[in-house]
């Protein structure tokens, strides 16, 4: 699992002990420069001060250095007369010579240990006038050890403390964290609190922290959404009771009434027909049910294919020829020849849903058109008795005009599957009524 | 008794008109809210069957403009709506009873025939004049605990005479509360089922003629 509060605290962690590091090598390496400059004026101070240990006693120099120095065991020195010749070097040496660096200049001593060093050129000091004086060079040098020593000590004393206040620091950040991210714990509470069947909860209010707040509206919009959907849900299971409510009071009250007294076989068999046709209306009402439940879960797979609109149009109202013959309509088409990349079985879907209403609500013996131009299918019937502002309300689930309803042969879904397939299918539905005259059109998409 | 249905679904109408009529009722029916009124206005119904659904008129419309003309017909609400606020606005706008689809039509029968009696003022579903005892529910009927054999119109005929036993029952009451559109009755039917009667109730006589007016069963004559 991610969690925040572990990348916050790890974060930080290193940005801590980084800025801890950081600034302990810096005084670090400032106190160690600090220091060996110390050393390297000692130094310069000592050389001179050694240089008046040298004179000159006649054509020789006579050094009183020895005995002077060589007590301090840390201090190596040499001593060189003007030709370059060594005239003594301190006893710590043995028999190695010490660099002749012009200046102060880092060193590596007897043994390996780093040191400073200074390189003097003089005049030694003479009691009487000297004809020729003489020149000397004198290097002394020195171990760095004791700065090295000191910077050590220091080093741990800011590695210690650098520990500390790093943990330190993050206790600190731990309880801030904790103390910063309380109203997400709280908003997880309050989500916990909303229950399914009531979603009218929501979380944005004045104590939601500026930072969380795009979440939670966004949040809201989706409970607003789901609340929505879940009332629209249970709307339509209401409605579908309803209607299949009818259905079933009317087979119970027929069966009921027929089993009430014995009757004739006749009466039975009306009976029976009757059940059958009542039983037939309600499966078409559950497979309508049906497919408008998937459509609206996207449940379709389409498969487009190039389809000659015309002939599918022609085919599907060969299969409504016997309630044509029975209702003494006639058909008028004109298809004009299209062929277009659509799902096949889905239009067959729309166009039987179209000529099956202008086939049951035509009056009878009168002509129903069916024109197909260009983008257009238009199914129009005559017959109608709706009133033009009904156009809009016959998309809806259920809704049936009063004529349809009292006759119940169908569901009032048949317009609504339609409206649902098309739009999938990425065209437009509209129906206008005007003048006793119901017509419907079809635009594919492009 | 004489009851209208008024329901635009064609199966339940068909049956519950078939089922009332077996139980001696004399039944017309109608397919919508505008029919059932001009029915209901016209005829002294002793119940009314009403659907809530109707196209032109719906049922609750209907009880109301019933109850503004000054009708006191008892109505039985049928619907497939079941929420409370549907069974309590049906109610309060005037009708009777309620019962939701789908229904038991034993139900319908007993809450029909209750209605029935309310409207008679009795509550009790045996009738008894004088040594006579008619059992609504079973529509049996027995004089000195002798078993009566009635056809149906006899049967509905004497009911009627029994729910207003005592009172003076006009011919045209009689028509107009056992007899429905169907009936192929011509006008002296009437007399000549009460000369069924009073044969099958035989003696002493108990529907006695008030000459110019009518009937009365039981009672001094």
């Amino acid at each position: 699992m991610k969690s925040l509060r572990r990348r916050l605290l790890v974060g930080a962690g290193l940005a801590i002990s980084l800025a801890f590091t950081g600034t302990g090598v810096l005084v670090l390496v400032l106190a160690r420069a600090a220091l060996v400059a110390q050393l390297d004026d000692n130094l310069v101070a000592q050389t001179v001060a050694m240089s008046a240990l040298v004179e000159q006693e006649g054509d020789a120099l006579e050094s009183e250095l020895g005995p002077t120095i060589s007590a301090d065991r840390g201090v190596y020195y040499e001593l060189w007369d003007g030709a370059g010749r060594v005239v003594e070097r301190s006893p710590n040496l043995g028999e190695q010579d010490l660099v002749r660096t012009e200046g102060v200049a880092s060193v590596e001593l007897p043994g390996g240990s780093a040191g400073r060093q200074v390189m003097l050129h003089f005049e030694p000091r003479h009691d009487e006038p000297a004809s020729r004086p003489l020149r000397a060079t004198l290097v002394v040098a020195r171990s760095t050890e004791g700065v090295d020593d000191s910077i050590q000590r220091v080093g741990f004393v800011l590695v210690g403390s650098g520990i500390a206040g790093t943990i330190a620091c993050l206790l600190a950040l731990l309880a801030l964290v904790r103390f910063g991210l309380a109203p997400v714990r709280t908003l997880a509470d309050r989500i916990a609190q909303i229950r399914a069947t009531d979603l009218s909860a929501r979380l944005n209010d004045d104590a939601t922290p500026a930072e969380l707040r795009p979440i939670v509206e966004r949040l809201d919009e989706m409970l607003a959404r789901v609340a929505a959907a879940f009332s629209r849900e249970r709307e339509l299971t209401a409605e579908v009771a309803h209607e299949l409510r009818t259905p079933l009071a009317g087979l119970r009250a027929t069966i009921e009434v027929t089993l009430d007294r014995e009757r004739s076989a006749d009466r039975y068999r009306s009976a029976l027909a009757e059940c059958l046709a009542i039983t037939i209306q309600t499966e078409r009402m559950v497979a309508a049910l049906l497919s408008l439940a998937r459509l609206d879960a996207g449940n379709i797979h389409l498969a487009p294919a190039p389809i000659a609109i015309d002939d599918l149009v022609r085919e599907v109202i060969s299969t409504h020829d016997a309630r044509v013959t029975e209702r003494g309509l006639t058909i008028s088409t004109r298809l004009a020849p299209i062929t277009q990349m659509i799902d096949r079985e889905q239009l067959r879907i729309v166009v039987d849903n179209l000529v099956d209403n202008a086939t049951s609500y035509a009056s009878a013996g009168s002509t129903i058109d069916v024109v197909l131009t260009g983008r257009e299918l238009v199914v129009a019937n005559d017959g109608c008795t709706l009133v033009p502002a009904d156009a809009a309300k016959t998309f809806e689930r259920f809704w049936r005009g009063e004529s349809a309803r009292t006759s119940r042969t169908n569901a009032g879904l048949g317009l609504a599957i339609c409206k649902k397939i098309v739009e999938l299918l990425g065209g437009t539905i509209d129906v206008e009524i005007a003048g006793g005259r119901f017509r419907v059109t079809v635009r594919f998409a492009s | 008794m004489r009851a209208l249905v008024v329901e635009d679904y064609a199966p339940v109408r068909a049956a519950v008109c078939e089922g009332l009529e077996d139980h001696g009722f004399a039944v017309d029916s109608a397919a919508d809210g505008e029919e059932g009124f001009w029915l209901a206005d016209a005829n002294p119904y002793d119940v009314v069957v009403l659907d809530i659904m109707l196209p032109k008129l719906d049922g609750l419309a209907l009880v109301k403009r019933l109850r503004t003309r000054g009708s006191n017909v008892a109505i039985l609400l049928l619907t497939a709506k079941d929420t409370v606020e549907d069974r309590v606005r049906g109610l309060d706008v005037g009708a009777d009873d309620y019962l939701v689809k789908p229904f038991a039509f034993a139900e319908l029968l007993a809450r029909v025939r209750a209605l029935v009696r309310r409207r008679y003022d009795t509550r009790n579903p045996t009738l008894r004049i004088e040594d006579l005892v008619i059992e609504t529910t079973t529509r049996s009927v027995r004089r000195r605990e002798q078993m009566i054999a009635l056809s149906p119109r006899e049967y509905a005929l004497l009911e009627y005479l029994a729910a207003r036993a005592g009172e003076l029952v006009t011919r045209t009451e009689i028509w107009e509360h056992v007899y429905d559109f169907n009936s192929d009755a011509t006008s002296n039917v009437v007399d000549v089922y009460i000369g069924y009667l009073r044969k099958k109730l035989g003696a002493p006589q108990l529907i006695h003629t008030r000459r110019g007016h009518g009937y009365v069963l039981g009672g001094n004559a």
